[in-house]
């Protein structure tokens, strides 16, 4: 008799100041992943509001068999987090979320479906398409953000249509090929894990999702980080 | 980049041989490269005209947060406001 392999799946959550919206996102990720084997990794950066104390208490209500909490000492980069959260993961896929609620867990089951029908290797979520969308950016924020895509499209021929997306499903030993050999920080480190996963061949696919932008605080886009975005893109042509 | 190289090859190919009387092929770089800003800007249009929204979402995300409140707060979760 074959022995069936069962998967589970470590969501990874970089924290840094999220004391609320860890407990909230906690909160969904059980509400929506039921019958799903699961663990959820949250990397702090040592927040000074408390998360991880909120984390503690979360543990007292899900156990901690099903929360890891994995910290680092200060903030160290995005990157970093996902490498330092990759080596406690138990599951063989792995997702990647961001912990202020602009990525719905609700969104958790299809991705999984997604990868159960295609046995793609990355499933992205795509902000771009019919069925996904976005909330809560202005005229001048979508149009950076068309013309940044219309820009990478052009250039790198991706093959997915949300480059800078941060929501995704990938295969564990995937992951771990493709984090190795990426260089870039902030958002063009998402870019270029997607590209080069792309470049390597991996079957990649998509599904839509919503995002529903920070009402406080939120991500400003100014005129450094254009010019990242454009220095990463200059060097993904050329590197990929 | 493997297509802009075999662009300038293609170009470089068309100098040397003068199939198109030299002064055209000069510009045709320039020709290429409007062309292309011209379909960027169009492409940037018509995505930004398309943009997809959900407005609704907003309404259902802070639903949920208020069932999770609620259901941590009766769990001894801290979730003041911060």
């Amino acid at each position: 008799m074959v022995k069936e392999k069962k998967n589970k799946y470590s969501i990874l959550v970089p924290t840094y100041n999220e004391r609320l919206n860890i407990a909230l996102i906690v909160y969904l990720i059980f509400k929506h992943l039921r019958d799903v084997d699961f663990e959820i990794i949250i990397v702090d950066d040592g927040s000074p509001d408390g998360t991880q104390e909120v984390v503690k208490q979360l543990h007292q209500v899900y156990g901690e068999d099903r929360i890891l909490l994995r910290p680092r000492a200060k903030k160290l980069g995005l990157g970093t987090a996902y490498i330092h959260g990759l080596k406690h993961v138990s599951g063989n896929f792995v997702v990647i979320m961001d912990a202020d609620l602009s990525h719905h867990p609700k969104y958790l089951p299809s991705f999984i479906k997604k990868q159960l029908e295609t046995g793609a290797s990355i499933v992205t979520g795509t902000r771009y398409v019919k069925g996904g969308g976005v909330h809560g950016w202005n005229l001048m924020r979508k149009l950076t953000s068309r013309g940044a895509n219309v820009l990478a499209q052009t250039l790198l021929w991706p093959g997915v249509s949300d480059l800078t997306g941060s929501f995704r499903l990938y295969k564990k030993s995937v992951l771990e090929d493709i984090i190795g050999s990426v260089v870039s920080k902030g958002y063009v480190f998402q870019m270029e894990m997607i590209v080069r996963a792309s470049r390597k061949g991996y079957h990649i696919e998509e599904v839509p999702i919503t995002f529903v932008d920070r009402v406080f605080g939120s991500s400003k886009l100014g005129g450094s980080e254009i010019v990242e975005y454009l220095k990463g893109l200059a060097y993904l042509l050329v590197t990929t | 980049m493997v297509l802009l190289v075999a662009i300038s090859a293609c170009w470089i190919g068309l100098l040397q041989t003068s199939i198109i009387p030299r002064s055209h092929t000069w510009l045709l770089p320039i020709y290429f490269i409007i062309s292309l800003g011209c379909y960027g800007l169009l492409m940037v249009g018509v995505g930004l005209m398309n943009f997809p929204t959900c407005p609704q979402e907003a309404l259902l995300l802070h639903q949920d947060i208020d069932e999770a409140k609620e259901f941590l707060k009766r769990r001894g979760v801290d979730v003041g406001s911060d």
